[in-house]
């Protein structure tokens, strides 16, 4: 194999020499290579399949434009699809893979779709595949995609760690060419907090291709002097292997930072992250992103070897590649004769330059030959170029054997990151490009994106923006200067536009990695899709991972051309962030399996593992789902177990996580009053009671109870779910509703682990760990006291009130003290047989008491449809939902109200969520009664029981109706009744 | 009633020592008090902090704003009951004071990496110019809400809910961890 290593080479160490395979095949490159870099030095030009023809492809840029030479790189999970191998540096042990090809990169079958080309246009599938219908989904569909494509994603899950960040500073220079480091020197010796970042992996741009001398230095030593200063500077952060991607509201932007990836297995540390997410906060920008070289189209484009000029200068001089032994080049501009200079003084022959203009004004000396006014129609070559065929002006074509050609068709500044937030890029005729928009707020693009050209006059460029930029924050600056660099007046490159070569032959390439051609775009035209986003979208152009980096504005000079008017006319199409491919590990960030979210722990979190709690996610929180003993497999056997153990004894239940509200003020009584729809006013010292909140429509929001603790103390207790909303609710009336009112609100869900002591044995074990009387005189249903505990050594909060039915408490301590006390109840109430229960069995009982939670109030029910309405207040000026709870639709007496359900035989089962039906109806939603909103197996009453909401429901107690699981598609009988199945008399909590 | 041992058990990790490094350090605040002080439209720190001198002298006036006219007053001392109900009793009518103690943990993170931790998680810029010590602010720290204050150079008191302090541990010892194994 031929070696294409030459000498140079600003970024390389040829001292590390850094083992890889490609293909399967073993390859050395050298430390400060890419994949690219490498792969042209070990002459491998073809290095994949595109997209849609399966055409042989090579690399075409240098950079993060690159659309052909897409590899997968890495192996099991931290393998890496579609990786852009101008991007990615090259490590010892990389494995590297052609992607869309089998069974390899050179012989290819897919090449086959090649011949179906005319077949397979712009729009295509809209076209073809009709017929039969049911094909398209079973049949095309399948064989489109797998014919097409680019790489697929591991199944292995990633052992990298990610994570994201945010960074502030007063200036963001994006971008470290001359422009973005002439920016970031002088904003960082005016004092001024400086971060540079560049998706590079060293800063430089454009000194790393610069092959002469830059005020008399070389540019790599320039370069080093003034990366040394700005590392010097504790106020400066440079950012490299950094893609600053999107520019968002308020000055935020997006960036991803290659941390790890460019590193060995054996050498990335596990603690840091592969890749970190930056969201940079920054006062001014400094947009100095530079320009994209833009291919032209012409007939063979697309063939390996055919490369971008200033791409063949990157690799000659920053790696020490040369592209081939005898080169072409194909420009219609005169920077790109640089490159004829470079390769020359590299000894690299070059056969001919190219140039569409008639009278190339040029300072050029080179030996190469200059072909003015014409251009290359056509190349050949099966694997890789060999010849070009260049049509003269006057008519004739000379076939030239060359084994690379340059091409520069102008350049495109890259003002994507200008235009994210909602600006449109400016057309200049005398730039041939899209500049960036006119008014770019707190953002200055300035250099190549702006126009200029050059090392001295972009490095100028941007000590100036970086003033500007200073001056907007009350900062004085100096623009750096190079030392040895005089500046002249700006020379203008006329470049002469050339959107497609006419006399193209074959295939000419507008998007490569799309496989979109001149001919689909003229296409689309014909068919009426002539608007550049409607041509965009039927042909696909500029649709690919690479957004059209190097295809775009020539599709929109295709189209002006066409329609005879100036590309500004035609616009270019939105740009959105990412404007490179972000992976979705960095998008992530460290929220993945387990900590996909936060895990909110009760304080008695440790306690109910200690007694073997299964817990399960109720929004953040885990609560203790039911305890399994030993010999118990199924969960309902501890379920079944923990009901009927505070059905006949005690059992103790954590319900810490229910929202807790302290609400003091001398209005507080009014506040509450006012936010309840029942009476609050009146609520004595030492009492609780339950209340209801209504949304102002009306609909119930949230229940609970709330007891007064002092004549101008409450303490409210809401649902776990809705103790954040009730919250912001109760704020939101006292801050903006009702401003008037002396009230105060504390969150104080986290101070108290609250426990449920519920049973007919409850107040017995209660009373060996409080000190106060708690007999039911002393301590009646519904009272509610600070309490002394253990022998004064513990303040308490006890509360009679039971959501299971039974005689039962709520005791809440300091929750630090929560595990303590817990542990204290159960030896109290060890001689009782007490065990504690979950959240399964407290619903069973809440159930088959009738009591609702969220099951039944879903944002659809009035306190009378759950059989409440007498709660509501009739004596009280206003309270929220007032006016509308008394709305026509929602006092109907027919509305679905709650019932209890049960099956006919008690053997039967049925399911939440059913629907009920009278009987001999057909089974149909047209017949719908109401459906059940929770159900249960109840262990007391030994057959399932259940709660629905059923039109009329409290009128038609034991009215047979029919069950209908749609779902499984069951019916069932079932006998309406009293939602109470249990102690509808209340006797239990009065007891 | 002795015969029940009472402990005040934290809600942090048992094994502190994982906080230690060289660059950055994760400490819990075991001892202390934590007192969300709310007060009515009209009411400001100074009126604040001069009440406290007079009705606690011992307890300090270490506070943090939340939000307005409410603050956290935190210290170091152990408040019994008793005396956390004489304050509650003697404080003027314009504030009102609930124990958080229990509620509201604090941690304190330090060491010259500290900043760096927490830009992983938090959108405020801890910068010295930007954040001054003593400066306090509420926040987010990843998807934990979370109260920082900047209590020395390096150094940062943050404030948690107690349910979250364990998830916001260990996440900050992942966050930190690149520091401690460069």
């Amino acid at each position: 194999m031929t070696s294409f290593r030459i000498e140079g080479g600003t970024l390389i160490d040829r001292s590390d020499v850094r083992r890889f395979t490609f293909n399967g095949e073993a390859l050395s490159g050298i430390g400060g290579d890419t994949v690219a870099s490498a792969l042209l030095a070990n002459g491998k030009q073809l290095v994949g399949r595109s997209f849609k023809y399966h055409r042989p492809r090579g690399i075409l840029t240098a950079g993060a434009a690159e659309p052909n030479a897409l590899l997968t790189i890495g192996r099991d999970g931290r393998r890496d699809p579609n990786t852009r191998a101008t991007m990615a540096e090259l490590y010892d042990g990389l494995e590297a893979r052609s992607q869309n090809c089998w069974p390899n990169v050179s012989f290819d079958i897919g090449a086959a779709n090649g011949l179906l080309g005319p077949l397979l246009g712009a729009g295509f599938y809209y076209k073809t595949f009709m017929w039969p219908a049911a094909f398209w989904e079973k049949v095309y569909e399948p064989l489109i995609r797998k014919a097409a494509g680019l790489g697929r994603a591991s199944y292995d899950p990633d052992p990298g760690y990610y994570e994201k960040c945010w960074a502030h500073c007063d200036l963001l220079v994006i971008g470290a060419g001359p422009t973005g480091l002439a920016a970031a020197l002088t904003a960082g010796r005016a004092g001024a907090r400086v971060i540079i970042a560049d998706e590079g992996a060293q800063p430089g741009g454009g000194f790393l291709a610069e092959g002469s001398p830059v005020g008399g230095k070389p540019a790599d030593t320039v370069l080093a002097d003034i990366i040394g200063e700005l590392h010097a500077l504790p106020n400066v952060e440079i950012r490299k292997r950094t893609t600053v991607f999107a520019a968002y509201d308020d000055q935020v932007f997006g960036a991803v930072e290659r941390v790890q990836k460019h590193l060995p297995e054996n050498e990335i540390n596990p603690h840091r992250a592969m890749e970190r997410l930056w969201r940079i906060v920054a006062r001014q920008v400094v947009l100095a992103t530079g320009a994209e070289e833009r291919p032209i189209v012409f007939g063979g484009n697309d063939r390996p070897g055919v490369m971008m000029a200033g791409a063949m200068r990157t690799y000659l001089n920053a790696y020490g590649v040369a592209p081939g032994k005898r080169v072409a080049l194909f420009a219609n501009n005169s920077q790109a004769y640089q490159t004829a200079v470079d390769l020359e003084a590299r000894g690299i022959e070059v056969a001919a330059i190219i140039d569409p203009r008639t009278c190339p004004n040029i300072n050029y000396a080179g030996k190469a030959r200059l072909i003015a006014g014409a251009m290359v129609r056509d190349t050949a070559g099966r694997r890789a170029i060999k010849s070009i065929t260049v049509r003269h002006d006057d008519g004739s074509d000379e076939v030239i054997a060359v084994d690379a050609l340059g091409v520069s068709g102008g350049y495109s500044p890259i003002v994507h990151l200008a235009c994210h937030r909602g600006g449109k890029p400016v057309w200049s005729d005398a730039h041939i490009g899209f500049m960036p928009p006119e008014k770019t707020d707190g953002m200055t693009p300035c250099g190549a994106v702006a126009g200029k050209a050059g090392i001295a006059a972009c490095f100028a460029a941007g000590g100036v923006a970086a003033v500007k930029a200073l001056a907007e924050l009350g900062v004085m600056g100096e623009a750096a200067s190079l030392p040895g660099v005089e500046q002249t007046a700006e020379t203008v490159d006329h470049i002469q536009p050339v959107w497609r070569v006419a006399s193209s032959k074959g295939k000419a390439f507008v998007d490569f990695q799309n496989d979109v051609a001149a001919s689909d775009i003229t296409l689309a035209m014909r068919e009426g899709y002539d608007h550049v986003e409607l041509a965009k979208r039927y042909t696909t152009n500029g649709m690919a991972t690479d957004q059209g980096k190097t295809s775009n504005v020539n599709a929109i000079g295709i189209l002006a051309e066409n329609k005879r008017v100036s590309p500004g006319e035609i616009g270019t199409t939105t740009f959105r962030p990412f404007y490179t491919p972000v992976c979705f590990g960095a998008l992530v960030g460290a929220s993945k399996g387990m900590d996909f979210q936060p895990v909110r722990k009760s304080p008695l979190h440790g306690w109910a593992e200690r007694h073997g709690a299964k817990f399960v996610e109720t929004g953040l929180w885990y609560r203790s789902s039911w305890f399994p003993k030993d010999g118990e497999t199924f969960w309902r056997d501890s379920v079944d177990r923990e009901v009927n153990t505070v059905r006949t004894k005690v059992g103790i239940c954590d319900v810490s996580t229910l929202g807790k509200i302290e609400v003091f003020g001398t209005d507080a009584a009014e506040f509450l009053n006012r936010v309840y729809c029942n009476a609050f006013l009146k609520l004595p010292v030492g009492k609780a009671r339950y209340g209801i909140m209504l949304r102002e429509d009306g609909f119930v929001y949230d229940d609970g109870t709330t007891s007064c603790l002092g004549e101008n103390h409450y303490f409210m207790t809401t649902t776990t779910a809705l103790a954040a909303g009730v919250l912001t609710h109760l704020e939101f009336c006292a801050q903006v509703l009702w401003p008037e009112l002396d009230v105060r609100l504390a969150s104080a869900t986290d101070q108290w682990a609250q426990m449920a002591v519920a049973g007919p044995r409850s107040r017995e074990v209660l009373s060996k760990i409080i000190d106060d009387d708690i007999s039911n005189e002393a301590f009646p249903f519904l009272a509610a006291r600070e309490v002394s505990m253990f022998g004064g050594r513990l303040k308490g909060r006890l509360f009679r009130i039971s959501f299971s039915g039974e005689l039962a408490y709520e005791i809440a301590v300091p929750a630090g003290y929560g595990e303590s006390v817990a542990d204290a109840v159960m030896i109290a109430g060890e001689e009782f047989g007490i065990a504690p229960y979950g959240t399964e069995a407290l619903g069973v009982m809440r159930i088959e008491k009738g009591h609702v939670t969220h099951a039944e109030i879903n944002g659809t029910v009035t306190p009378a449809d759950l059989g409440m309405g007498r709660m509501v207040s009739a004596k009280k000026d206003d309270f929220i939902g007032r006016v509308m709870n008394l709305r026509e639709g929602l006092v109907d007496p027919s509305r679905p109200s709650l019932v209890g359900i049960k099956p006919k035989s008690p053997s039967d089962k049925f399911a939440t969520g059913s629907h009920i039906l009278n009987p001999g109806d057909d089974v149909s939603l047209a017949n719908d009664q109401g459906y059940v909103t929770s159900m249960c197996h109840s262990p007391t009453l030994g057959h399932p029981v259940g709660l629905a909401l059923v039109k009329n429901g409290p009128k038609r107690h034991g009215e047979e109706v029919v069950i209908w699981n749609g779902l499984a598609g069951t019916t069932v009988t079932g006998i309406l009744c009293d939602p109470a199945f249990v102690d509808p008399e209340n006797e239990k909590l009065h007891a | 009633m002795h015969e029940y041992p009472l402990e005040n058990r934290f809600a942090f990790p048992s094994n502190d020592a994982a906080g230690a490094g060289a660059s950055i350090n994760l400490a819990p605040i075991r001892d202390g008090f934590v007192f969300h002080v709310l007060g009515d439209a009209n009411s400001n720190e100074v009126d604040l902090k001069q009440a406290l001198v007079k009705i606690a002298p011992e307890l300090g006036t270490d506070l943090r704003s939340p939000s307005p006219n409410q603050w956290f007053w935190v210290g170091g001392a152990d408040v019994s009951d008793s005396r956390l109900a004489e304050i509650q009793a003697e404080i003027p009518e314009q504030f009102v004071l609930a124990d958080q103690t229990h509620g509201r943990l604090r941690m304190v993170l330090f060491g010259a990496s500290s900043r760096s931790v927490l830009a992983k998680g938090t959108m405020v810029d801890l910068s010295p110019e930007m954040f001054a010590i003593g400066q306090s602010t509420m926040t987010q720290i990843g998807h934990i809400g979370a109260m920082i204050t900047r209590t020395a150079d390096d150094s940062f008191e943050l404030i948690v809910l107690r349910s979250f302090a364990s998830t916001l541990w260990d996440e900050l010892q992942h966050m930190a961890a690149e520091f401690r194994h460069p």
